[in-house]
């Protein structure tokens, strides 16, 4: 379990995470989506002890993780494929990160087995393409076999096959009662391996629900229709707030009207359906939904609110205000 | 959702949990963390390289200017014969290869230190061993032991080859008594010089920028500056590391320099200043 209490960090003037508190649990994954600058980066690296938090702290397992017993045990974390010495195989980057907690050559070629690298493991990693250099990654995350998992965008870079891999191994770390947290900025792969969603913008929480809660509740009522009485059914629903499009004469996708409304008054004036089906938006257009309100929000609020964002937002916009 | 359905290829992939033979022991230790700093030392092919010519370099170049000076080289100081300390001084003939050693070895002190950075690499150790003075004390500790045999070895190597031919060729000699100080003084000044630039390594986390440093500190300032600045500088020049380690890396201190027991606290100010600096920054910026 990772625990987040009002966790704050200022570069300079700049807020890159602001106040944020949540709690990831274990047995599900959850994904951490946000667009990039939002802070997903940052706040992993915070609960990683490898910045400062400015205030605030985070907790995994319960416990502060700089003061763990046996930290790879504890917290498994690819932040970056990257960060790994180029001039060292990569056998010997898994033994000395293994050796840390006392962890033999068994282990480590237990690992390079999982993510399917025994065949270049004395390769130095910077010959690796960017798909090995995350497998390498993955496997110095899961070497200590730990409680948590965090895994910032690991799919960079892997070939489908890979992709595939990496969702069903984070799926199992999660059943098997792990805490599993996910950063990714696409959202197609996010809408298939979690199920829980953390969503981040500017440093700040925009949501923490289950994905379906989160798709469900960003869906405007879309209902696709088929029905030969396109121009009837169409007069029959219209009212403010109520749109109907419509790519073929028998098909009609309307929106602000439920499935079910739309069913009792087609059979009250007797018309035809072949077909009723309430669309389910997808994550994309979730987020979208929810980005699109934030947008407006911020165009449509008060003088004071206004304010409010500039002081916590970049110094730019202060510049402008003491213009 | 459920997740009971496993698909057999995902099982195939399964996580082998920690197996009971490495469970015993599987904790944060800072012998754990020595022997992971061991590892990640001599797993990089241009540590062996540097240790190799490290070695030779001493040997080498004492070797070569015992051969060079045969025949001129006269009585231990104070004999005449003329021609700065090397035609004087069997002991700094035979030592001639620490001022490249030193170059050498503060560069590899560098390059362990820096590397760390320039790769990325200390934010995966960081993560695995978050308390960093650990980090840092086992860098420190490995790298000197593992330079602690190369260093041996050059050193007296270049001691007993260059005597060796000197006698050879009925020159003057000092015998391993007379110059075992001197020997042991080289010898710490060098260790301490890799030391010196591991600390400059971490917190310019550049490798150009450790090594100028490095350069520069130890050479160019005491050197050529030193040169260039009025004579009442010279006072202030001493404490530089190079020249107070002069006082004890030879068998008879320099005259303008400062006396053994001096110059050997000066150096270990310095080291210490350069070892809690480093580990105040690393222990507190962000990686």
């Amino acid at each position: 379990m990772i625990e987040v209490h009002e966790l704050t960090k200022r570069f300079g003037d700049t807020v890159a995470v602001d106040h944020i508190s949540f709690t990831v649990q274990p047995g599900v994954v959850t994904g951490f989506l946000g667009p990039n600058g939002a802070g997903k980066s940052t706040t992993m690296r915070l609960i990683l002890g490898l910045d400062r938090p400015t205030s605030g702290h985070a907790l995994v397992n319960g416990r502060s993780y700089v003061g763990s017993r046996a930290p790879i045990r504890e917290l498994g974390a690819l932040l970056d494929a990257r960060n790994a010495d180029k001039a060292r195989s990569a056998r010997a980057h898994l033994r000395a990160l293994g050796a840390t907690i006392g962890l033999g050559s068994g282990r480590v070629d237990e690992l390079l087995e999982v993510v399917g690298l025994t065949a270049v493991a004395s390769q130095k990693a910077g010959s690796f393409s960017l798909g090995m250099g995350q497998r390498l990654g993955i496997a110095a995350a899961l070497i200590g076999d730990p409680n948590v998992v965090m895994l910032d965008e690991p799919v960079n870079g892997l070939d489908p096959d890979g992709i595939l891999w990496i969702r069903n191994l984070l799926k199992e770390l999660a059943a098997d009662g792990r805490t599993v947290l996910l950063s990714s900025h696409l959202m197609s792969e996010m809408e298939l391996t979690a199920e829980h969603l953390l969503v981040i913008g500017r440093g700040r929480i925009m949501a923490d629900m289950p994905m379906h809660r989160f798709i469900a509740q960003a869906t405007g009522n879309h209902v696709h229709v088929l029905t030969p009485d396109g121009t009837a059914l169409r007069d029959l629903i219209a009212a403010p707030g109520v749109t109907v499009t419509s790519s073929a004469p028998e098909m009609l996708d309307i929106e602000g009207v439920t499935a079910r409304e739309i069913g009792i008054r087609a059979a009250a004036a007797g018309l035809v359906l072949y077909e009723l089906t309430p669309v389910e938006p997808s994550l994309e257009e979730a987020f979208m939904t929810m980005t699109r309100d934030a947008v407006e929000f911020h165009g449509t609020a008060s003088r004071h609110q206004d304010h409010q964002l500039v002081t916590v937002g970049a110094g730019r916009a202060a510049d402008k205000d003491a213009r | 959702m459920t997740l009971t359905t496993q698909t057999p290829a995902s099982t195939m992939h399964a996580i082998p949990a920690v197996r009971p033979s490495a469970l015993g022991d599987t904790r944060l230790s800072l012998w754990h963390v020595l022997r992971s700093e061991w590892i990640k030392l001599w797993s990089v092919r241009s540590t062996v390289t540097m240790m190799l010519v490290i070695m030779a370099v001493m040997i080498g170049f004492g070797a070569m200017a015992a051969g060079v000076s045969t025949g001129e080289v006269t009585g231990p100081p104070g004999g005449g014969g003329g021609g700065g300390p090397f035609a004087t001084d069997p002991f700094a003939l035979s030592m001639v290869g620490a001022n490249v050693a030193v170059l050498l070895i503060g560069t590899l002190g560098a390059l362990v230190g820096a590397r760390e950075f320039t790769s990325g690499m200390i934010r995966t150790t960081v993560a695995a061993v978050p308390r960093r003075i650990a980090v840092l004390g086992a860098k420190a500790v490995t790298l000197t032991v593992g330079l602690v045999p190369v260093v041996v070895v050059g050193v007296l190597g270049a001691f007993v080859v260059a005597m060796s031919l000197l006698s050879g060729a009925g020159a003057a000699t000092v015998t391993l008594g007379a110059a075992g100080w001197a020997l042991v003084g080289t010898i710490s000044y060098l260790l301490g010089v890799g030391l010196l630039g591991l600390c400059l390594g971490f917190l310019f986390r550049s490798i150009a920028g450790s090594i100028a440093t490095l350069i520069g500190g130890l050479l160019i300032l005491p050197g050529i500056i030193g040169a260039l600045l009025p004579a009442s500088w010279s006072e202030v020049l001493k404490y530089l590391p190079s020249n107070a380690a002069s006082s004890f890396t030879s068998i008879t201190p320099p005259a303008d320099m400062l006396g053994v027991g001096a110059g050997v606290a000066v150096l270990v100010a310095w080291l210490v200043l350069a070892v809690g600096a480093t580990g105040y920054m690393f222990r507190h910026r962000d990686v």
